[in-house]
């Protein structure tokens, strides 16, 4: 998520930016639900396929699964917290040079960063939150595999190679060195070396149902379909219902000629699949309400409301708490039900 | 490498003269003044970056193809110019001439992809072309005229966001059905906003419009087709249709049918024979990813790429995801080979639309042509190595399942980075060797013409008299020695590659051979014709059930 803000005319050579990440660990509804839910008695009686009832929250508590007889109030923590001032430069003038400083300490916390942005799928600053993590510690290989999976996902194996090996240098059982250093050979069309990189993977963690299932792949490629049963039925072994186990073990059997398996592989992996269509579903939806279409996108701006000039600090922060607020169109619909309204870290 | 290379020209028994090849690009003087219209204005609408496709068609059937260019049209409301389609008459030179308005084809539509055809059997190639909006079918007149025939041909009526086209005997009565290929159900009023940097809008990808059924058209005779869609069990509303390839996949002698779909699982509809189809794409393995996850498939083709007597697959497929090289195992399965060599490798980054087998150098062994091109212009803002123009790829095969890529070799102009969406192939100057016509999304089109190559060939125009015309869906498989591994095998084909048609005559490399000892040509009908001892360097004209009725030579055959 980006925010964009407009910086008022008389905001002075200076802005603070103040952030917090508020956390409740359940939801305000669920928690009530799940505590004093009881169907809404006006409610007809729900219908075979499906149970759209309304629920109000004045179910008994006894006996409730609790230390208590009472609703949890779950409270919302403060998780982080920090504060910037930033300095403000005139409209045309060039921007001033970012100075990051880098403190050894802050290699985690780069780390998570890049983690966060990676799987936002924002591939270019992820690589530069990744590339501080091994400015601040080049000892460590953390920084250097992640870089690696950030080259991997990009598709640049030239640059995912050199950097893994470096991570291999510094530990070379390191096992997610491994299991992405074996992606890259695979995609060099080497698949024994990819073999023996996943195996040392498998060996420090026999339940990855991950590499198991790239094990089970690479082999398959290589036509050895018994093999890559024996690797595939080992992840059905931990999660019955693994799809890709499912799809590849549809193949192999074709493979080796056993229609029966086959099908039985084809049948469950059809069941556990995800309906590709299923996003189309959300198309108008999307269109009458254009701040939750924001929020789906991957990588999104917020944008702030523009401020009067001259607007006093008590008008910035009313400004400032219009738009913390929840859209109109993006709010639930809760009219019927009975409760107080939820509140911030659902 | 080098050792792979050698052994391969070993095996093939050719000249290693593939490095004197070049494909240099005649489009200026070849007299090819075209620049597609995508209708761009701002409001990124997203058929807007899909098309354009194009075709090679023997129009006048002077033995020379001919271009036609699919062009797109203003929005409404935004108008700023007219734009059509776009026939250009080969003058057997290397130049052709503009008879766009002469053969009545200056017609405005939203076109994206074409078909050619002899749908009525009368000799003369017809044209489908498909569109946003309603495809219209171009009746060849046989004095250098088309006339518009879509209502009266009972096409009339489907506003589809139309995207390739293929003629096809499905049920194998000697004339041409219609298969259309259709993206999602999109329009103006529904569209939505998508972005990928945060702040500019961007085309969306399909996941976010439902889809549509492809339909099949088939031929009544008469001129007249009728909707079998449903009677046929091709209705699949689920499906986000970009690419069609025909290929008999298991041998029965009957035509599949295959689409290459976005974001949607890919289908393949085996033919049983009496007027249906079965849908075989996932437990074949080429409906999905390795992980079981639908790809963004765009273009196809197949063909024989490794003398298995098999066509495999090719399916390009979006950037971050390498192209599909499906080997067919000859017993339903196929296996994807593309990790194993540089097809995948080199393909992983780019966005290819445009994709078939061709043998470029004529060896014997069909080459991958791939136009690469990104949807989204911005696409930079947010990943390092993706871009928007991209070079297209050509991998030559060394033999034994191994390609190499040879793109920058075959010239600077030919390597240079476009957007490119359709191509096609053919000889458009009689030289025995393949030129290329490829598309670009809002550009040019332009024309590469093949010189360098010294191999032999034999190319092999079919004239069909119980089976269609023009011999579509007609398995022609050529014997160049005595050893019977050096069989070719080829089906004439409509549709493949992306929105665009090559021409309706098989190039058959021969390396250093200077004739085939064997030719078999497996009409659609049944018939199976045997010819010995065929020569090459010349286009032999194979007439069912009688043999060969005419050739022109060329190179050493003249």
């Amino acid at each position: 998520m980006h925010y964009r803000m407009h910086v008022p005319e008389n905001a002075g050579s200076n802005i603070t930016l103040h952030a917090r990440l508020l956390y409740r660990k359940f939801a305000w509804w669920n928690t009530q639900f799940s505590f004093a839910g009881e169907p809404d008695p006006e409610q007809p009686q729900p219908g075979v396929d499906a149970d759209d009832r309304k629920f109000n929250f004045h179910g008994s508590l006894k006996g409730v699964s609790a230390k208590h007889e009472e609703i949890t109030d779950v409270p919302i923590e403060t998780v982080a917290e920090n504060e910037v001032t930033l300095p403000v430069t005139g409209h045309g003038s060039a921007p001033l040079q970012q100075k990051t400083e880098l403190h050894a300490e802050d290699w985690q916390r780069w780390n998570d960063y890049g983690i966060g942005l990676f799987l936002q799928g924002d591939l270019k600053a992820a690589q530069a939150a990744f590339q501080k993590v091994t400015e601040l510690d080049a000892k460590n290989p953390d920084g250097w595999v992640n870089l690696g999976r950030v080259a991997v996902q990009e598709g640049d194996m030239e640059r995912a190679r050199g950097v893994l090996e470096k991570a291999l240098a510094l530990k070379p059982d390191l096992a997610r060195a491994n299991f992405f250093y074996a992606k890259v050979l695979r995609n060099d069309g080497k698949y024994d070396d990819a073999v023996s990189r996943l195996r040392v993977v498998v060996a420090q963690y026999p339940r990855d149902r991950v590499a198991l299932n790239d094990l089970g792949r690479i082999l398959f490629l290589q036509r050895k379909y018994q093999d890559a049963v024996q690797q595939l039925q080992a992840v059905l072994a931990i999660d019955p219902e693994d799809l890709q186990a499912q799809y590849n073990l549809m193949l192999c059997y074709s493979g080796l000629g056993d229609p029966t398996q086959a099908h039985e592989h084809e049948v469950r992996y059809l069941r556990f699949k995800a309906d590709e269509s299923a996003q189309a579903i959300t198309g108008n939806y999307r269109l009458l309400h254009p701040e939750d279409n924001n929020e789906r996108q991957a990588i999104h701006e917020h944008v702030s409301v523009k401020l009067p000039v001259g607007a006093s600090a008590k008008v910035s922060q009313k400004y400032a708490r219009r738009q913390n607020a929840v859209p109109k169109a993006a709010r639930p619909k809760y009219t019927k039900l009975q409760y107080a309204k939820p509140g911030v870290g659902n | 490498m080098r050792k792979l290379m050698a052994a391969a020209v070993l095996f093939a028994g050719c000249v290693p003269a593939f490095s004197q090849i070049q494909f240099r690009d005649i489009t200026a003087q070849a007299g090819l003044r075209f620049t597609h219209n995508n209708a761009a204005f701002g409001k990124k609408y997203l058929p807007e970056t899909m098309g354009p496709g194009c075709a090679f068609i023997d129009y006048d059937g002077d033995g020379y193809p001919d271009i036609l260019l699919v062009n797109g049209e203003d929005w409404q409301g935004h108008k700023r110019t007219t734009s059509t389609l776009k026939l250009y008459h080969n003058n057997h030179d290397g130049t052709f001439t503009d008879v766009t308005a002469k053969a009545g084809l200056a017609v405005s539509l939203f076109g994206l992809g074409v078909a050619v055809g002899d749908y009525d059997n009368d000799g003369h190639d017809d044209i489908f072309v498909s569109a946003l909006g309603q495809s219209r079918l171009f009746h060849n007149n046989g004095n250098g005229t088309f006339t518009d025939v879509t209502k009266a041909a009972g096409l009339w009526g489907p506003n589809e966001f139309s995207t390739s086209a293929a003629w096809v005997d499905y049920d194998r009565d000697g004339k041409l059905d219609l298969v259309v290929a259709n993206y999602v159900q999109w329009s103006i009023d529904g569209d939505l906003r998508c972005t990928l940097d945060g702040t500019h809008k961007s085309y969306c990808t399909p996941e976010s419009y439902k889809g549509t059924s492809a339909r099949l058209w088939h031929n009544r005779g008469g001129g007249k087709f009728e909707d079998a869609t449903q009677k046929a069990g091709l209705y699949d509303p689920t499906s986000k249709s970009l690419g069609i390839a025909v290929l008999d996949y298991n041998g029965d002698g009957l035509p599949d049918i295959f689409l290459a779909n976005d974001t949607q699982p890919n289908k393949l509809y085996l033919n049983r024979g009496n007027g249906t189809f079965e849908e075989k794409a996932v437990a074949s393995g080429v409906a999905f990813s390795e992980d079981g996850i639908a790809r963004a498939g765009m273009g196809v083709d197949a063909g024989d790429y490794d003398r298995s007597g098999h066509p495999s697959l090719i399916i390009s497929n979006f950037a971050n995801q390498m192209l599909s090289l499906y080997h067919n195992e000859g017993n339903g399965l196929f296996v994807d080979e593309a990790p194993r060599s540089e097809v995948g490798r080199n393909t992983l980054v780019t966005l290819g639309f445009a994709c078939f087998f061709f043998d470029y150098d004529n060896d014997g062994w069909p080459d991958i042509f791939i136009a690469d091109g990104h949807i989204e212009n911005e696409v930079e803002r947010v990943q390092k190595r993706v871009k928007y123009a991209e070079p297209p790829h050509l991998f030559r095969n060394l033999g034994g399942g191994k390609f190499q890529e040879v793109t920058e070799a075959l010239g600077a102009a030919f390597a240079a980075p476009r957007v490119g969406r359709g191509a096609a192939y053919a000889d458009i100057d009689n030289d025995g060797a393949l030129d290329l016509l490829l598309t670009t999304n809002g550009g040019p089109a332009y024309l590469f013409r093949s010189t360098g190559v010294t191999n032999h060939s034999l190319r092999v125009k079919l004239v069909g008299t119980k089976s269609n015309r023009d011999g579509i869906g007609a398995v022609v498989r050529i014997t160049a020695g005595n050893d019977k591994q050096n069989t070719q095998s080829q089906m004439l084909r409509s549709g493949s590659s992306y929105l665009s048609q090559s021409e309706l005559v098989l190039t058959f490399g021969l390396g250093s051979r200077t004739q085939a000892e064997a030719l078999e040509i497996q009409w659609p009908s049944g018939q199976v014709d045997k010819l010995a001892n065929v020569p090459g360097d010349q286009t032999v004209i194979v007439q069912e059930a009688k043999g060969i009725v005419g050739s022109r030579g060329y190179g050493k055959g003249k």
